[in-house]
């Protein structure tokens, strides 16, 4: 509305169209120049004039730009990935309160002698660990972005370890004092403790429940190729034979079905060449467990620690004893079931 | 071409990018006392404050642009319309508004602006003109492309109309600064 008051106001100069754009752009304009024409081009000259010099940029300011163009590294940070980082940030956070929760859950059970030997060493080992950790991260008032992350690639590291390998292979370089064998065991002076027989001699061969229950504090089971077989098979068929029976999920039965179909078998035929144990088939069994480098020795004389491995029927074990099997004949067994 | 501002820009800008601080101060200081007369023009109490911020923009930026000189033209000068209308925005939020003492003398002038023009012939008093006889779209229109060397295009993007607007609003303009200058010069002369 008011812009058509103008061109109705507007009408005793009028600017030619061919004219406008060099008149705004500064050009000379070309053709017959009308007086209105010449009075906006005086005007707009002086508004390209050069600075005066309090419209120029001070030092300081400049300055102040110069560092500011270099304080700010061009990073190539994809919308989507910008998004992503709290995203990330706190699911590496609920991690670490998990694993911390986790760990000083097991390191309370450890404490009131709920948990066997080995796995009250591995959560102790852990949560000590960790806390550690996280109180580096709160050392300087704030979270350490690399603490924290040190924490989190530990756990990982420990989740991802292959249950064929002890976790005082870990331990070992961690913590070598938490690795010193409990009473259970006392490993010869002359014996030069291994990776491995830092394994062994926590009273406890490096099986698969051994190593995964030391990570996640999950139930792993018996193992049903052990010593735990026969009782397992017991229960089972038993279980089978009955009109309630027992939970056929439960973990100890998974790992006889897992082990019968390992074997190729089905658990009843898996269950008929089993025989109850005895201290010699023990030791038997737990000589053919421990890795080829296990060192003899001499005078084996340990106590088995009661229940280790979780197995119903494994009680029985001395690892010392066991150990001896390889190397020495020594070694008696006490096991206390 | 920009005072200041040489020729081969392309160089220019890669050694300001890599923060340079000659080529920073032959990019920046080309441009500032126009961005600073636009500003002015626009929001006159506060021009230093905007043109500031503006120039924070500008370097926190600098080193992810890419284009020609007048791309960064266009690119400053849009950064500064967008503060500008942020102000506004904030400004229109606030019930009362701080004013200083300059701002009551100017009101009670009874100089015609079109004769401070002739007497003085300062650049900010050409500003004042252009905002104190054209409507506020036309200004706008008028300044961005005389301050910042755009072209109808470049405009057009800036304010978020039609090329065609553009020019319509342009030659509105021009014709109404013709006939109210020509006006006055005449009686003045």
């Amino acid at each position: 509305m008011s812009e058509e008051r103008d061109l109705d106001d507007v009408h005793h100069y009028l600017v030619p169209e061919s004219q406008v754009d060099d008149l705004l752009a500064g050009r000379e304009v070309a053709g017959e120049v009308s007086e209105g024409v010449t009075n906006i081009s005086e005007l707009f000259a002086v508004l390209r004039q050069p600075p005066d010099v309090d419209e120029q940029m001070s030092a300081a300011a400049l300055q102040c730009l110069v560092s500011m163009v270099g304080a700010h590294p061009d990073v190539d940070v994809s919308p989507r990935r910008a998004e992503m980082q709290p995203r990330i940030r706190k699911t590496k956070v609920t991690a670490l309160a998990v694993a911390l929760t986790l760990c000083t859950a097991g390191a309370a059970a450890a404490a009131t002698g709920n948990l066997p030997g080995p796995l009250n060493w591995a959560n102790s080992s852990g949560t000590t660990h960790v806390v550690a950790n996280a109180a580096d991260a709160k050392a300087d008032g704030s979270p350490s972005v690399t603490g924290l992350d040190n924490a989190l690639d530990r756990i990982t590291d420990a989740k991802t370890v292959p249950a064929t390998t002890s976790r005082s292979t870990i331990a070992s370089t961690t913590n070598p004092a938490t690795t010193k064998p409990s009473a259970t065991t006392k490993p010869s002076a002359t014996t030069e403790p291994s990776t491995s027989t830092l394994a062994s001699a926590t009273g406890h061969p490096p099986t698969t429940a051994d190593a995964s229950a030391t990570q996640t504090a999950q139930p792993v089971g018996p193992d049903a190729t052990g010593p735990a077989k026969h009782g397992l098979c017991n229960a089972y068929l038993e279980s089978l034979a009955k009109v309630h029976p027992k939970n056929p999920d439960a973990i100890a039965f998974r790992n006889l079905i897992a082990a019968a179909t390992a074997a190729g078998q089905t658990v009843e035929q898996f269950c008929a060449t089993t025989t109850p144990p005895t201290t010699t088939t023990t030791t038997t069994l737990q000589a053919t467990t421990l890795p080829a480098t296990s060192q003899p020795r001499a005078n084996g004389n340990g106590n088995g620690g009661a229940g280790s491995g979780g197995g119903a029927s494994n009680g029985a074990h001395d690892n010392g004893g066991s150990a001896s099997a390889t190397g020495s004949s020594n070694g008696q067994g006490h096991g206390k079931p | 071409m920009i005072d200041g501002v040489a020729d081969d820009f392309t160089v220019i800008l890669a050694a300001a990018q890599a923060g340079d601080e000659r080529a920073v101060a032959q990019l920046f200081t080309g441009i500032h006392p126009r961005l600073r007369r636009f500003m002015w023009s626009a929001e006159p109490r506060f021009a230093d404050d905007l043109t500031g911020e503006v120039w924070e923009a500008v370097a926190r930026g600098l080193r992810s642009f890419d284009g020609g000189e007048s791309d960064l033209r266009a690119w400053i000068f849009t950064i500064a319309r967008r503060r500008i209308v942020e102000h506004r925005r904030r400004a229109a939020r606030r019930k009362t508004e701080p004013v200083d003492d300059g701002f009551f003398v100017q009101m009670v002038s009874n100089e015609e602006p079109e004769r401070v023009v002739v007497e003085t012939m300062a650049a900010t008093d050409i500003v004042e003109l252009v905002r104190t006889l054209l409507s506020a779209d036309q200004a706008e229109v008028v300044l961005l492309r005389v301050l910042g060397d755009l072209d109808a295009a470049q405009v057009a993007a800036i304010v978020g109309r039609s090329e065609n607007w553009v020019r319509v609003t342009q030659h509105r303009a021009l014709r109404k600064l013709a006939d109210r200058v020509t006006a006055k010069m005449g009686v003045t002369r």
